[in-house]
């Protein structure tokens, strides 16, 4: 049987304040309950997550206490009856209120924590509905959106023996609700990102295919750079000079580079298929529109014994909608299109740099005071949730860049597979190991180096990078443009 | 109506057997698959007993197979289905729970008294109440929380409370009540436990 409903008209008053996320607990707990329309489980999980983040100082130090343990289970064991009740509003609204004029004001604070943790749990059990999702509090509640993300898949950590792992986790490193509550929800605040997470799931078909592979306990990757030889076309705009200085852009694979780009993609499948490679990663501002074109006819036609499941098919200059994006492409192993990714962060050449590489500058039609890519930037990062972990694949700076490194990490994206063009791998290499310790992220990154310079260049052509102690960030300097590895042989033990 | 039918085939000789058929001009063998890895995936979602591997190997057998003839509805229907049955290993489902426990188990036993009982209880508590010994409580708690079915919850790494999730909660009122242990059960139960924990210890030790 419900409760009475509870005596709203006692605390008539308290949901007038101007509520903020450090007014005094029970005013906001108050307001959110009794508010119209009415508080729903999800809004109350997204409240309570952030109240509890902005007092997770006090929340840790009470935990800390042996003496609050037991009320904190006991608080737990009651919300997750109440929440399924259809009058819980009001009964949790009974418990703040038999709690407002406690003489300790930590109290609320364990018991939010508490019903923080039932809803964390009911949500977990409903996961296909809420993972995903987003939640939007009113302004009177402090206003913000919410994003629900399960915790990723962990295969590529998972074959990495306990005494090579490791032994700093993220968990060392934070100090948020879901860590010091051991939460399973990672819940991201979205409304300050300049760039959107936005969560989909893997090809149910390619899900699967790579579940299966994965029981054989390992994967085999391949970093394909394969193009060293041949002419990109490059267009500058020096009409349209400005701040950032010349705008340019990849046009496309010269003509007559064609014949010998298409001929050697035909032999990279073919050698990946010959040693049973199972994600195929190629580099940035390589394979332009055509040539995308011919791999996925071949992906889709080509006999071949054994094909990837994945191809992260590198980027290029593309025309979307009237505006140029740096976008890259992943395919299936049968050709078909999984999702794309364009580039967020703006890349410049700044005239210092212009003017100690009047090489490039030639290369890519600009002068000595610099240049831009010109291209729009994407306001979305597209995660990617399958039996590998979750994926991401920013393009270049957009990995090693500061400015989504924090999303990165938020979103506990742990498996990175990156198309690049630099001849400064450092940054990389440093980006590989601050997410490795951070949420146990694997970064594959393929590069295209020789781009920069006339030369062809055999530097810095991939690096591969696994969350473990003590691989370390392995690159590539070779003149055979396919680098191709299990995941075993990275861990040293094969 | 087809009379083609796969029934009492498993799934992927199903696909294989409609391959065949279809080569032979019997087109009706794909709508008669369709109804037999239709049913397939519910029988699996109902009682969690279909072998879930086969099931998906075959789902995607049969998707790429029509989406290579290029035939729908069947490539969109069946690459949804595999799309299902990935979505229920991430659902729990009572079938799965009432294994995990064993209606008649200690398991069972244990959730019923967490459900019961007003607050949280400590694995020491338990093995009061239950007449077994810690790692036994321990070992079902496990099973009980790896099933969703219930919570630990430890402080500082040193005491644990146990408390019911919410379907474990929903489960447990399904449960019959615990009885007490009369003396003659827990006499025949020390024998077994000591039995089963000699099959641990090395050949020579037994003998």
């Amino acid at each position: 049987m419900n409760n009475p409903p509870f005596p709203w008209h006692l605390l008539e008053g308290c949901n007038k304040f101007v509520l903020s996320m450090t007014a005094p607990l029970h005013e906001t707990l108050v307001a959110a309950l009794s508010g119209a329309p009415p508080l729903r489980r999800l809004d109350l999980h997204a409240l309570l997550h952030r109240l509890c983040a902005v007092r997770i100082v006090n929340l840790r130090n009470c935990l800390r206490e042996p003496a609050w343990a037991e009320p904190l289970a006991k608080f737990e064991r009651q919300a997750t009856l109440i929440l399924e009740k259809g009058d819980w509003r009001d009964q949790l609204a009974q418990k703040i209120l038999r709690w407002i004029g406690g003489d300790d004001p930590d109290r609320l604070l364990v018991f939010c924590a508490a019903t923080l943790r039932a809803l964390d749990a009911r949500h977990q059990e409903r996961r296909l509905d809420v993972a995903g999702s987003t939640v939007s509090l009113s302004a009177a509640l402090g206003g913000g959106e919410t994003l629900f993300l399960p915790p990723p898949a962990t295969p590529l950590s998972d074959l990495i023996p306990q005494p090579q792992r490791l032994r700093r986790g993220p968990g060392d490193l934070k100090s948020d609700p879901r860590e010091i509550l051991g939460l399973w929800w990672h819940l991201v605040a979205l409304e300050d990102l300049p760039v959107q997470p936005r969560l989909q799931e893997l090809d149910a078909r390619v899900s699967h295919e790579l579940a299966g592979r994965l029981k054989t306990l390992d994967l085999r990757f391949a970093l394909a750079s394969p193009f060293a030889e041949l002419l990109y076309g490059i267009r500058s705009d020096p009409a349209r000079f400005g701040a950032d200085g010349t705008p340019y852009r990849f046009s496309e694979l010269r003509p007559e580079s064609l014949e010998e780009a298409q001929r050697n993609l035909l032999e990279i499948l073919e050698r990946c298929s010959e040693l049973k490679v199972d994600v195929l990663c190629f580099p940035e501002l390589t394979l332009d529109t055509d040539l995308q074109n011919r791999l996925v006819l071949l992906l889709k036609t080509q006999d071949l014994p054994h094909r990837p499941v994945l191809v992260m098919a590198g980027s290029f200059h593309v025309d979307s909608n009237g505006q140029w994006v740096n976008r890259c492409r992943i395919f299936s192993g049968q050709g078909r299109l999984l999702f794309s990714q364009d580039k967020c962060v703006p890349y410049r050449i700044p005239a210092s740099q212009a003017g100690e590489s009047p090489e490039l500058c030639a290369l890519l039609g600009i002068d000595h005071r610099g240049g831009s890519e010109d291209i729009h930037l994407s306001g979305f990062l597209e995660i990617v949730d399958g039996p590998l972990g979750r994926l991401a694949t920013p393009i270049c700076l957009d990995y090693c860049g500061d400015q989504l490194r924090d999303l990165f990490i938020a979103t506990a994206v742990n498996l990175l597979l990156v198309p690049a063009m630099t001849s400064r791998m450092e940054p990389f290499q440093k980006r590989a190991q601050d997410l490795g310790t951070q949420s146990g992220a694997a970064s594959f990154v393929t590069n295209s180096a020789w781009l920069l310079g006339k030369k062809r260049s055999d530097r810095n052509l991939a690096l591969a990078y696994l969350p473990a102690h003590p691989v370390p960030v392995l690159t590539r300097d070779s003149a055979d443009p396919l680098w191709v590895f299990s995941i075993r042989e990275l861990l040293g033990l094969t | 109506m087809s009379s083609l039918q796969f029934v009492d085939l498993s799934p992927t000789e199903s696909v294989e057997r409609a391959q065949q058929a279809v080569a032979e001009g019997h087109t009706d063998a794909w709508g008669a698959l369709d109804r037999h890895l239709r049913w397939s995936l519910i029988s699996h979602l109902q009682n969690r007993t279909e072998n879930q591997d086969a099931l998906g190997v075959a789902l995607l057998q049969a998707s790429r197979w029509a989406d290579h003839e290029e035939r729908e509805p069947w490539a969109t229907r069946w690459a949804y289905l595999l799309e299902l049955l990935r979505d229920a290993d991430r659902q729990p489902a009572l079938a799965s729970e009432l294994r995990a426990v064993g209606p008649e188990g200690r398991a069972a036993e244990m959730l019923r008294i967490l459900v019961d009982h007003p607050n949280p209880l400590r694995p020491t508590e338990l093995v009061e109440r239950m007449g077994l010994s810690i790692q036994q409580i321990s070992n079902l708690g496990r099973k009980l929380e790896t099933a969703g079915l219930i919570s630990r919850r430890s402080s500082g790494g040193k005491a644990i409370w146990l408390l019911p999730t919410a379907r474990g909660f929903k489960l447990g009122e399904l449960l019959p009540a615990p009885s007490p242990l009369s003396k003659e059960e827990e006499i025949d139960e020390a024998p077994e436990t000591s039995f089963w924990q000699k099959l641990d210890e090395p050949v020579a030790k037994i003998a």
